[in-house]
């Protein structure tokens, strides 16, 4: 992993767009009850009683919007990280652009690269296995 | 195997041999096989191979070569042809600023219609002369005015249409509740957003146009999230962005969606258009192959499917065929 620091600065890049992505995402699950419109719910899981990959994620946004961050590892507990993540990203973004603080750059092996890449492929999968459990055989849990 | 393109005279690595682009011009040039580095290792097609060419290539008559793909991380980030050769005897060559980005030099007009022109019609010419590392400020600008033009448009269609749509809504609410039970809450919401009044409208238009930056903005980074994910993410956030702004050029036929059956049609072309042009755009801009690029673009839509916004808009499409069907 190559890691570089910039100098001090105020340009805006990824990161500020990852935080502009949790900030909106944020705000709407704190202030809109997304859940209780209309339509909303998961047509799968309505039509088959199986759950998709993302299921609970309205949760998860809704209750890390609320501070809840134990209840939003209930619903998905990988959806709770990639939230996480983006609350990061929001503080990292406000300190780069209200005080200049510098973000690395990071660049990574290809062999790291690809690691990675596996990893969030695995977890992705273990996430899933584990809704599935959830949902359909919360006895074994 | 290494070898000189006979247009721009730029040397570049051949990862095969045969028919391909020249990843600086993007003339057609024939690599022939087991060639090492000599300057007569490539011909434009129909040539005879090896000779160094001395003008511009004569185009085989009748026969139109298969577009190919650049190869994977050959295209050069821009900026001027090598020194020495001759200009390139036609097509886009160089990576250069868009019209959009010359508009000083050709006028707000120009510069938009024909950027918009080369996008739709011309997209992979247009793509392969797209700087990865020019302004995003461009591209945001260019997606902006866009923008605007698409939703007031759409707003002054609308309007005249209003009272039709607001009795084919009645109608349509009537048919769902009979159907399927629709909950009042529900039916309550949908007629409130489906007949909102003309200063509503406005409003709406305006709150509209004011986010679309930050829509933009957010389409952008998720987009790039899955091109580092899929290794397409080699020229990094700023090429995703202008890909994915340059890419709305299409949304300019949703003007006609309030219009009913034929609108949910241009709706719906539109969108898979803008995808079209999107991956297009990432790949060419990331220096990625096509398969990365599309699944980087497209697994923002599975993304929000599983988010379970998929059954709203599908609920959206179901209820907008009813209004467009006449019901």
């Amino acid at each position: 992993m190559t890691v570089s620091w910039p100098k001090p600065n105020r340009a805006i890049g990824f990161i500020e767009a990852l935080a502009l992505t949790g900030l909106t995402g944020l705000l709407i699950a704190r202030f809109v009850p997304v859940a209780r419109l209309p339509f909303w719910g998961c047509a799968l899981r309505q039509h088959t009683g199986w759950p998709c990959p993302g299921c609970g994620l309205t949760r998860v946004a809704d209750r890390i919007a609320h501070f809840n961050v134990a209840g939003a590892w209930d619903a998905n507990p990988l959806g709770t990280v990639v939230a996480l993540l983006f609350v990061l990203a929001i503080l990292l973004s406000a300190l780069h652009l209200l005080f200049k603080m510098p973000l690395p750059n990071l660049v990574p092996s290809q062999r790291e690269a690809l690691g990675l890449r596996i990893a969030v492929a695995g977890s992705v999968l273990v996430n899933y296995g584990y809704i599935i459990l959830k949902t359909k055989f919360p006895g074994l849990l | 195997m290494q070898v000189q393109c006979p247009h721009c005279a730029a040397q570049f690595e051949a990862a095969r041999p045969g028919l391909q682009f020249c990843p600086n011009c993007g003339q057609q040039i024939q690599v022939a096989a087991g060639i090492n580095s000599e300057p007569s290792a490539a011909a434009p097609p129909g040539g005879s191979g090896g000779a160094p060419p001395t003008g511009p290539p004569v185009p085989e008559t009748g026969k139109v070569p298969p577009p190919q793909w650049p190869p994977p991380g050959g295209m050069p980030p821009g900026g001027a042809p090598p020194p020495g050769g001759p200009p390139p005897p036609r097509g886009p060559a160089y990576r250069h600023d868009t019209p959009w980005e010359r508009r000083k030099e050709l006028g707000f007009v120009n510069a938009l219609l024909e950027t918009w022109k080369q996008t739709m019609i011309s997209p992979d010419k247009f793509w392969s002369s797209v700087r990865p590392d020019g302004r995003w400020e461009d591209a945001l600008f260019y997606s902006w005015v866009i923008g605007a033009i698409t939703l007031i448009l759409t707003l002054l269609i609308k309007i005249p249409l209003q009272s039709m749509i607001a009795a084919q809504v009645r109608a349509s609410m009537d048919r769902l509740a009979s159907l399927q039970g629709l909950p009042p809450e529900a039916r309550s919401y949908l007629e409130t957003f489906m007949s909102l009044s003309t200063g509503l409208k406005v409003w709406w238009t305006g709150l509209q146009l004011l986010f679309w930056p930050i829509g933009l903005f957010i389409t952008a980074g998720l987009v790039h999230v899955f091109c580092i994910l899929f290794g397409s993410a080699a020229n990094g956030f700023w090429a995703t962005f202008r890909a994915i702004a340059y890419a709305q050029a299409p949304f300019v036929f949703s003007i006609f969606a309030p219009v009913p059956c034929v609108g949910a049609v241009l709706l719906f072309a539109a969108v898979i258009y803008y995808f079209v042009l999107a991956i297009i755009g990432v790949s060419r801009l990331q220096d990625s192959s096509a398969g990365k690029a599309a699944a980087a673009v497209l697994a923002t839509p599975v993304l929000l499917c599983c988010c379970c916004c998929g059954l709203v808009v599908f609920a959206g499409g179901v209820l907008k065929s009813m209004i467009s069907g006449g019901n």
